[in-house]
């Protein structure tokens, strides 16, 4: 995304708005720091949130400033067959999550993914699960702050002068940092921030802050919305506009494509890789989306959060896909980058009172997806790596330091790193495909573990290491022969590694020894609810 | 053999074996032919159909949310107050979801 926000400078009263927002959110995340005296409350809110905030934090986690400049920028190029990435891929395995999946967490009392896996197949499913997605979060992170810098540096221009001055000396002593000083200055100034209220607060802070930021995003998408409809000249207009641009915009307004689209989004790939794998994988087994249902206050508020992200989510596709749509039509096709098209917008339709606000909302999917990420990372690692394997009898306030400490180091970490980005220019797309990898074969453990009693351990660890080689093998292959008629085909890659996972599983846990039914107990669905004195343990538990 | 030397040798072995068999699959035309069978078949699914399916699929979730018990619906609520049942609130959400594909 180079130039993706082309000199796009703020006014003093904007850039007072920004600063409000930062100082809001660390005034929050010192409020909820009184509230964490236990590694419970650090990493779960100590069970005390409230549906509504866990709704507003799920959709506010899953939704990026990447997203607001990365979606916009499929809409443009593609239509709102790209809206099916928060429609038909993320209600089904939303509903499967509140009925099925997040009771039956919630009632385990696991803080984490890795945390199952290693109760139901083995600690050497637990570890392997627990690195990938240990070392997925931290990059992740280096990608999103480098992103973050990138986009304020357009924003708001750092001269050399007063305090600026300090920066460049600090950040040019540094070989490595030098020629992207004033990216590094915000990148540890935003880094900063989201440090402060994630470390104080834990997930109630981070939770809290989300909702905040979500509201912000909301107001932000809609300014951008209202006001390009208007001049466009309503919704009909635009159809019009834009169907008249010629015939490669022709199915702009078609939700499916066919089968043998050259898009990476044909239907095929939208029901089986992402509908079936890609979004249950995301909405069930990624450790920053799941973690705040696991501290939800009851059972019931677990379910029905996850049910009002889902109506939430549902105008997702009004703010970051619809803005894709607006600028075509408004800049008739003439995009170099399609991913400029949201920062061209505001700069074409804002004034400058609301460009501040965008510019916040901006900032507010970024933290959000920020501070989560910091905080999911820090629960694995402290609870997966380091307590499960170097400190079994850590005492809670050890926990509680430890994953403060953790944050601490992996945002330190990713800010210094962060211009690594730069220097490998596919990395980011690298990051999500090594998501791409794992997401499939996760989803097949998570799945036959929970609903299968006849997997074993062995049959896991199969699963899993078949299918990512799987994943990784066509991801290859297909670059240097292609497999698939489509030019990026990461969804029926997720499909294939799924159901790759899934048969290797099944027949090494045929060919293996069967778990022992009471190791099994509370840990497959169907046993939890036939055998009565598991279920009471589930519940007294829950009670607890 | 211990139990850290047999993770060791399927840490290996599952990814040879896998590597091998999407060697074989691949070079012996198997993937082609299947996958061309499979393409075939999936194009000549009418996109009306295609359609269909989807509002089907998601009119099937509703249907089988409202299979949950009642005490299961509120299970851990501080009432049984009837905007609490999170049966209704799963319809609500499909129903949402559902307009844009009965238009687009």
């Amino acid at each position: 995304m180079e130039n993706a926000t082309s000199a796009i400078a703020l006014a003093p009263y904007d850039i007072f708005i920004i600063i409000l927002y930062m100082v809001g959110m660390m005034v929050m995340g010192a409020y909820y720091s009184r509230y964490v005296k236990s590694s419970e409350d650090f990493f779960l809110s100590g069970k005390r949130l409230p549906w509504w905030s866990i709704g507003m934090s799920l959709v506010s986690t899953d939704i990026s400033a990447v997203d607001y400049l990365g979606v916009a920028g499929m809409g443009y190029a593609y239509g709102i067959v790209v809206a099916n990435f928060d429609w038909i891929g993320c209600l089904p395995p939303l509903i499967l999550a509140a009925f099925i999946f997040m009771p039956y967490f919630w009632r385990a009392g696991i803080y984490t993914i890795p945390e199952y896996l290693g109760r139901r197949y083995n600690q050497y499913v637990r570890v392997v699960h627990a690195l990938l997605w240990g070392v997925f979060l931290i990059c992740n992170l280096a990608v999103i702050l480098w992103a973050t810098g990138k986009m304020f540096v357009e924003f708001v221009p750092i001269g050399d002068g007063f305090l600026w001055g300090s920066a460049k000396a600090v950040f040019t002593s540094n070989q490595w940092w030098a020629p992207h000083w004033r990216i590094m200055v915000w990148i540890f100034v935003v880094g900063f921030v989201v440090a402060f209220y994630t470390i104080s607060g834990g997930i109630s802070a981070v939770t809290m802050t989300d909702v905040a930021q979500l509201i912000l995003m909301f107001v932000g998408g809609a300014a951008v919305i209202v006001v390009g409809l208007y001049k466009i000249g309503g919704i009909d207009s635009l159809k019009t506009t834009v169907l008249g641009l010629g015939p490669e915009y022709q199915r702009h307004f078609d939700l499916f494509l066919p089968a043998d689209s050259k898009s990476p989004f044909p239907w095929t790939g939208i029901m089986f890789g992402l509908a079936f794998v890609l979004a249950p994988a995301y909405w069930i087994g990624n450790q920053a989306i799941i973690q705040r249902t696991l501290g939800a206050r009851s059972e019931w508020d677990a379910k029905a959060g996850t049910l009002y992200c889902g109506l939430l989510h549902a105008l997702i596709p009004l703010m970051i896909t619809m803005p894709g749509l607006i600028g075509l039509a408004l800049f008739k096709g003439e995009l170099g980058d399609k991913d400029t098209v949201f920062p061209r917008m505001i700069h074409t339709l804002l004034p400058k009172g609301m460009t501040g606000l965008v510019f916040a909302a901006f900032l507010a999917a970024l933290m959000s997806t920020l501070s989560s990420v910091i905080n999911s990372a820090a629960t694995i690692w402290t609870k997966d790596i380091y307590q499960a394997y170097f400190n079994k009898t850590a005492s809670d306030r050890h926990l509680l330091n430890l994953g403060r400490g953790l944050s601490l180091a992996f945002i330190v970490m990713a800010a210094c790193l962060a211009p690594v980005v730069e220097y490998f220019g596919g990395i980011y797309q690298a990051i999500q495909n090594f998501l791409t990898f794992i997401q499939g074969p996760s989803l097949a453990l998570l799945l036959l573990g929970m609903l299968w009693k006849r997997t074993t351990g062995w049959g896991g660890l199969a699963g899993l290491l078949s299918g990512m080689t799987l994943s990784v093998t066509l991801f290859i292959w297909h670059r240097v022969s292609p497999l698939f008629i489509q030019d990026d085909p990461f969804l029926f890659i997720a499909w294939w590694s799924f159901v790759g996972a899934m048969a290797v599983t099944v027949i090494v846990s045929l060919l293996t020894r069967p778990h022992d039914p009471e190791q099994l107990r509370g840990l497959v669905y169907a046993s939890a609810r036939e055998d009565q004195a598991a279920q009471a343990a589930l519940e007294r538990r829950a009670a607890a | 053999m211990n139990e850290p030397v047999k993770v060791l040798l399927a840490g290996v072995a599952c990814p040879l074996i896998t590597l091998g068999l999407a060697y074989g699959v691949i070079r012996l035309g198997v993937w082609d032919a299947i996958g061309g069978t499979i393409t075939a078949a999936l194009v000549a699914i009418p996109m009306v159909g295609v359609k269909v399916g989807v509002i089907g699929l998601l009119v099937g979730l509703a249907v089988w949310g409202f299979t949950m018990t009642k005490e299961y619906s509120f299970k851990g609520a501080e009432d049984r107050s009837a905007w609490r049942d999170v049966r209704v609130w799963a319809a609500v959400v499909i129903a949402c979801e559902a307009v844009p594909y009965l238009f687009f």
